[in-house]
């Protein structure tokens, strides 16, 4: 802890700040564009590339990550792990629900008896 | 002993200067008073379920009501009492001391997290009369979005009681980080700070999910988000899946702390440094963390996919590693210590005790096939009383009989105290233990019937909740005579090394007269000129 | 511009050693506050994602529904106005007061256009019947097309609310610009709304391609 004021916190030079927007307005017209072209199974994985750079674009310059303490690195990065340990373990469970342990369902021919989920009914007509 | 503001017990005086006040140490009291007061309603629900239970057939209450019990005690209990418990009571008032910190960081913040607190339990009461919740404190749809009863508003109070603990979380892990005196570094923490501190990481990272999931239920059954409706190729299990992803690391939240008051206790009444320090401080952090990987083993016997189940049931077992870090650590703390038997390392003993049954039984639930066969037993209902109230709720009263003196600045009654921790520890163990036995004979939980067999062992059961409210009739009375005839206490009745005993009794409305500079660790007891 | 003197000036609060130390914990406390929004944004992406996991294509469909020139004008919205945030702190360290002040009712007008778009968007919606499964009287091919706009609903809505949020505090924040109370050794609740403002940007750059570019 120092003694000092405020006056010793870092400014970042507005260079930084304007780069960042310019990238910014950049990355959105180019998803949008990169939108409009079909590229089957991976529309997906480039469209969230694009907005983790942008994502990565605003926490480190907008809100100053480049310039933060060790910890508020740890404390965000963490939060991310613990989103994807979320997401993991959920398709763990969901991406794997037709299945039956193979040791079981071939000598007694068992099938799962949980309904995979997506054989829900209509909507249509349920209204 | 000089006290430049006063002690903050009068300083100032009047009850508006209550109501506003942002000392850390008055808001930890009020807590306490709400959170005693939940405890009590969550207490007397479950009494009456015991009553109910204590013959086969209707006796007091339709099977409605019935259910409407169960859920309003299981609601209470955790969301009104046991999550607040330690935390926010005893966390909130000696957190700051033990750092030796004059406040927490947010002291506007805190009384914030106070009154959502109060504005969430109304929201949990006001729902007992709108029709209580039958549901069971878990809101498994579809169930619960298809009940007549008042699922929103109960929901609605604990979304906004989640508010409060994320509040408070906030708060403690800066006070942590940014608060610590001179001196005061990381691993020269009283272990009770540490284990507060992972109980906020795990109070800012799990409760927000807990939110944004009593949020989509809230929606579901009024405009529908069709995520947890089947007919719209929504998923109930997901349900399961989001409310435990909260709700499994939350019982860390309750224990947590527990293991916290346990380190002080310890080294305290055996006058011993803790073994292994920073084995115990780092097993807290490791619960945390692990405390995120285990919410499947809920969902077992739910539909959740085999594969899934394995790998839930091999990575709970992993909590009994930093678990049984603690507990052998604190024996081995207890070796050659000069033990004095004082109440509240009876309530540590107790906790060992409880706990470890809590714990073993864990071990037996995470086992796959054993789940499978337990589950939905009142086996399962021991278990978690074992540890939540064998181990939380018993580790609360330890720390409240242990600071006690520090707070109030009055003692209590040694043999009463005494008398009290056996009537508990008794009849905790009639009530629960029996359960464990009608959980292995196949007794379903969360029936108000059952089969004629059962009967002497359920007749038991309710017979050790009243030696159980009987002990805590008792302590009720001998803490309020202690309250205005108690003996003042002095600064340091127990001959503690931790900063709370250094300063005043009670404290100074700033905590400290002069910021203590430390330069020791928490716990060197036998060492000449130990701490500050 | 002008000089520091003219500024109100800062107390320390009591608890505090220095203004240092204030200042971090506030820091401290607003990350560890928007960790928890993560979180609490987080179940509703894992709900996105499992969703349109199981039906790709009811998400195709509906995402036809949408209008990308709207979400992208939008999401330009959001961008320009997180700019001008960090321009409006960035004016209250060098204390040029003024400049503060524009940057900030700058960032006001570009929220509530965001706003104004999505209220458009919203009353489309709601014409068309395009709505969470209870209120759902739309046409699709997709039985599940309701699911995807109970999840468009709970998490635009959601935002939105953010936003909203955000145009008080920005509002409270220019309150107190014009009392001249920021300045470079006191601008805690610019930096803090800042980031709060950064992370609702953060959510929408995802939440734009998530809904209104399924390719």
């Amino acid at each position: 802890m120092s003694q000092q004021g405020q006056h010793s916190h870092f400014i970042v030079p507005v260079k930084y700040y304007l780069r960042t927007f310019i990238a910014l307005l950049f990355l959105t017209v180019l998803t949008v564009v990169i939108a409009q072209f079909n590229f089957g199974a991976l529309n997906l994985p480039i469209a969230m590339l694009v907005a983790l750079v942008k994502a990565s674009l605003v926490l480190m310059i907008f809100m100053g990550m480049r310039w933060e303490k060790g910890f508020t690195f740890v404390l965000f990065i963490s939060s991310i792990l613990f989103f994807g340990i979320f997401i993991a373990l959920i398709f763990a469970d969901i991406d794997t629900r037709k299945q039956t342990d193979p040791l079981e369902a071939k000598p007694f021919g068992l099938v799962s008896p949980v309904r995979p989920i997506s054989s829900g009914n209509g909507a249509s007509e349920h209204h | 002993m000089s006290n430049e503001h006063g002690n903050y017990l009068t300083n100032p005086k009047g009850i508006w200067s209550w109501l506003t006040t942002v000392d850390h140490k008055r808001i930890g009291l009020m807590y306490l008073l709400f959170v005693a007061i939940s405890f009590a309603l969550g207490g007397i629900f479950a009494m009456l379920l015991r009553l109910e239970l204590f013959f086969p057939g209707q006796q007091f209450f339709t099977a409605k009501e019935y259910n409407q019990l169960f859920t309003l005690h299981g609601a209470v209990m955790v969301f009104l009492f046991i999550i607040p418990s330690i935390p926010a009571t005893l966390g909130n008032f000696f957190l700051p001391i033990m750092i030796g910190a004059k406040d927490v960081a947010f002291p506007k913040l805190n009384l914030a997290s106070l009154y959502i607190y109060v504005f969430g339990a109304i929201f949990c009461l006001a729902s007992i009369f709108l029709g209580a919740v039958d549901t069971g404190w878990t809101f498994y749809t579809p169930y619960s979005t298809t009940t007549d009863t008042s699922v929103v508003t109960m929901t609605m109070g604990a979304f906004i009681l989640g508010f409060s603990s994320i509040l408070t979380g906030v708060n403690f892990i800066v006070t942590i980080h940014k608060m610590r005196t001179k001196g005061m570094g990381w691993f020269r923490m009283p272990l009770f700070v540490w284990s507060l501190y992972a109980t906020a990481v795990i109070q800012v990272l799990a409760t927000p999910v807990l939110g944004i999931t009593l949020f989509l239920l809230i929606l579901e059954t009024t405009v529908g988000v069709g995520i947890f409706d089947p007919v719209l190729g929504g998923d109930p299990v997901l349900f399961q899946h989001f409310f435990w992803f909260y709700s499994h690391p939350a019982v860390y939240i309750m224990i947590l702390p527990a293991m916290g008051i346990m380190s002080e206790l310890v080294t305290t009444f055996c006058k011993r440094n803790i073994f292994g320090y920073r084995f115990v401080a780092y097993s807290s952090i490791a619960i945390a963390i692990i405390a995120f990987l285990v919410w499947g083993h809920h969902l077992f016997v739910s539909g959740q996919s085999d594969y899934a189940a394995m790998i839930f049931s091999l990575l709970t077992f992993l909590v009994g590693i930093p678990s049984g870090i603690k507990v052998f650590n604190w024996m081995a703390t207890m070796y050659q210590g000069s033990i004095e038997l004082k109440t509240p390392f009876l309530y540590f003993l107790s906790f060992i005790f409880l706990f470890s049954i809590g714990g073993f039984t864990g071990i037996m639930l995470a086992s796959l096939s054993l789940d499978v066969y337990f589950h939905d037993t009142y086996f399962v209902v021991a278990h978690f009383h074992y540890v939540m109230m064998g181990g939380t709720v018993i580790a609360f009263l330890g720390g409240l009989h242990y600071w006690w003196p520090k707070m109030f600045g009055k003692m209590y009654s040694e043999f009463w105290a005494r008398i009290a921790c056996l009537f508990i520890f008794v009849g905790f163990n009639m009530v629960f233990f029996t359960q464990f036995l009608l959980g292995a004979k196949g007794m379903p939980r969360r029936y108000y019937n059952y089969l004629d067999q059962f009967q002497p062992l359920h007749a038991f059961s309710t017979v050790g909740t009243w030696v159980l409210g009987a002990g805590f009739f008792i302590m009720l009375f001998y803490m309020l005579h202690s309250l205005f005839r108690g003996q003042r206490a002095p600064q340091n009745p127990w001959g503690g090394l931790t900063l709370e005993w250094q300063t005043s009794t009670p404290p100074s409305v700033h905590n400290f007269d002069e910021t203590p500079i430390v330069t020791g660790g928490p716990y060197d007891y036998g060492k000449e000129d130990a701490h500050v | 511009m002008s000089s520091s003197t003219e500024f109100v000036k800062h107390e320390v609060a009591h608890h505090f050693v220095d203004a240092e130390q204030e200042f971090d914990s506030a820091k401290l406390g607003m990350w560890t506050f928007l960790v928890q929004e993560l979180l609490f944004f987080s179940a509703l992406f894992v709900a996105y994602a499992i969703f349109r996991f199981l039906y790709p294509e009811m998400f195709f469909e509906a995402h036809k529904h949408l209008s990308w020139v709207m979400g992208g004008i939008n999401t330009l919205f959001l961008i320009t106005s997180s700019f001008t945030m960090v321009m409006a702190v960035r004016c209250a360290q060098t204390n040029q007061n003024r400049l503060t002040i524009i940057n900030l009712i700058l960032t006001l007008i570009f929220a509530c256009m965001f706003l104004v778009i999505k209220y458009f968007e919203y009353s489309e919606k709601f014409h068309h019947g395009l709505l969470p499964p209870a209120l759902f009287t739309g046409e699709g091919v997709a039985p599940q097309l309701p699911i995807f706009f109970g999840l468009y609903f709970a998490m635009t809505g959601l935002h939105g609310l953010h936003v909203l949020i955000g145009i008080g505090l920005i509002l409270w924040l220019i309150f107190r610009s014009v009392r001249r109370e920021f300045h470079a050794d006191y601008y805690t609740p610019l930096e803090m709304v800042g980031l709060y403002w950064h992370f609702v940007d953060l959510v929408w750059i995802f939440l734009f391609p998530l809904f209104y570019l399924i390719g």
